[in-house]
């Protein structure tokens, strides 16, 4: 009775030894609680772009069918400027060795009406993103890395077809596109572990986080303008930043009608 | 009877191999038309001899530097001719067509006496 008393307790002992082997690897640092905001606006300079519009039609080689419920024009996401100027989609960020923010873990990048949505996506790396058909047609899912002609990933997603899932394993900015709606296109910004926000619709961004306060520097990202940084000295609670404005090069560029 | 059947396709074969061979070999003419569209570039318009068995893809090679890559659905694509990049950032990609066809592989198709081949590089709506 003693050794089986003894060897079901060996067990049981063996048995919370590994798991707590294991357990170093998976475990992380307890994110701070994300009391702290850094707020602003990105601001367009200038007299407000006209959104431009692209038309939806079907790509060489492809029937009306393909574009079923996808409608006959389009605004572009490339640059959504608000009438009072905000600028929508600047993804703005705060990183820095010892940064621990909440995973996200699963991030949705849907498809509808033939766009996708959000068109812009700032994860850390680790992330997993789903990508979801919720279209009548059938969409061709590819993801590039920013600079690079060759895909990571290629594959068709039919009508209610299962959500697909790509690794946002490395930190970079990638391109998802759709092989048959060639306008559809959304980024997806793979951050390091950074505190992170996108602007909405009227430029507004409210970062969360739990920064010691002090100086930092806050990234910022548009696809127009590329990214640029501005240096910010954190507050105990609230680091209003007001207006952040949006960087001259492509207000220029936007003014000469250039692509 | 058997034997003598038998050596009859063998040499019928044999021939056939040689002939196939044989035009391979042979050398005509192309055209490659190149234009770089948004990359600001002069287009380019050259005529080029090639054997039997050449395909866009090779006949371009002749002209410029040419990188493959993944752009669309095979690692055999063209993605990159004399520097300029396929790019998915900014919706630009090279199309090829074969006399005005688009219905064509630029690694397999081979090319034959007189066709025109032409490249663009055109940037899409996004």
């Amino acid at each position: 009775m003693n050794s089986k008393i003894l060897f079901y307790a060996s067990l049981v002992f063996l048995a919370a030894g590994s798991a707590q082997a294991e357990r170093p690897a998976r475990e992380e640092a307890p994110p701070r609680a994300s009391t702290q905001e850094i707020r602003g606006r990105v601001v367009w300079q200038g007299p407000v772009p006209a959104p431009e519009r692209v038309e939806v039609k079907a790509k060489p080689g492809q029937g009306p069918d393909s574009i079923q419920g996808c409608g006959h024009e389009k605004e572009s996401p490339e640059l959504r400027v608000d009438p009072s100027g905000g600028v929508e989609n600047v993804v703005v960020w705060v990183e820095g060795d010892g940064l621990v923010p909440p995973a996200q873990g699963t991030v949705l990048l849907d498809q509808k009406a033939c766009e996708f949505l959000p068109h812009v996506l700032a994860v850390r790396a680790g992330d997993r993103i789903a990508i979801r058909n919720s279209d009548q047609v059938v969409h061709s899912v590819r993801v590039f890395q920013e600079g690079k002609p060759s895909y990571l990933m290629n594959q068709w997603q039919k009508v209610k077809a299962r959500d697909l899932y790509w690794n946002a394993e490395t930190p970079g900015r990638y391109v998802a596109r759709c092989g048959v709606h060639l306008w559809m296109h959304a980024w997806i910004v793979v951050l390091p572990p950074a505190f992170s926000a996108i602007s909405d619709a009227s430029g507004e961004f409210r970062l969360l986080n739990s920064l010691p306060p002090g100086k930092h520097r806050l990234h910022f990202w548009h696809e127009k303008a590329g990214e640029w940084e501005q240096a910010i000295e954190v507050a105990k609670d609230v680091t209003d930043l007001g207006a952040v404005r949006f960087p001259k090069h492509v207000l220029q560029s936007q003014q000469k009608g250039n692509p | 009877m058997k034997k003598w059947i038998a050596g009859l396709m063998m040499v019928v074969s044999l021939s056939a191999g040689c002939a196939t061979m044989g035009s391979s070999r042979k050398t005509f003419e192309v055209t490659l038309e190149v234009d770089f569209g948004p990359a600001s570039k002069p287009a380019v318009s050259r005529v080029f001899q090639v054997q039997g068995g050449a395909t866009p893809k090779t006949v371009t090679a002749l002209a410029f530097p040419v990188e493959q890559g993944a752009v669309c659905c095979d690692p055999r694509e063209v993605s990159v001719i004399d520097g300029v990049a396929a790019d998915p950032a900014t919706n630009r990609w090279w199309t090829v067509s074969i006399n005005g066809s688009k219905k064509v592989s630029p690694y397999k198709t081979k090319l034959k006496p007189g066709d025109v081949v032409r490249w663009e590089y055109r940037q899409y709506e996004q």
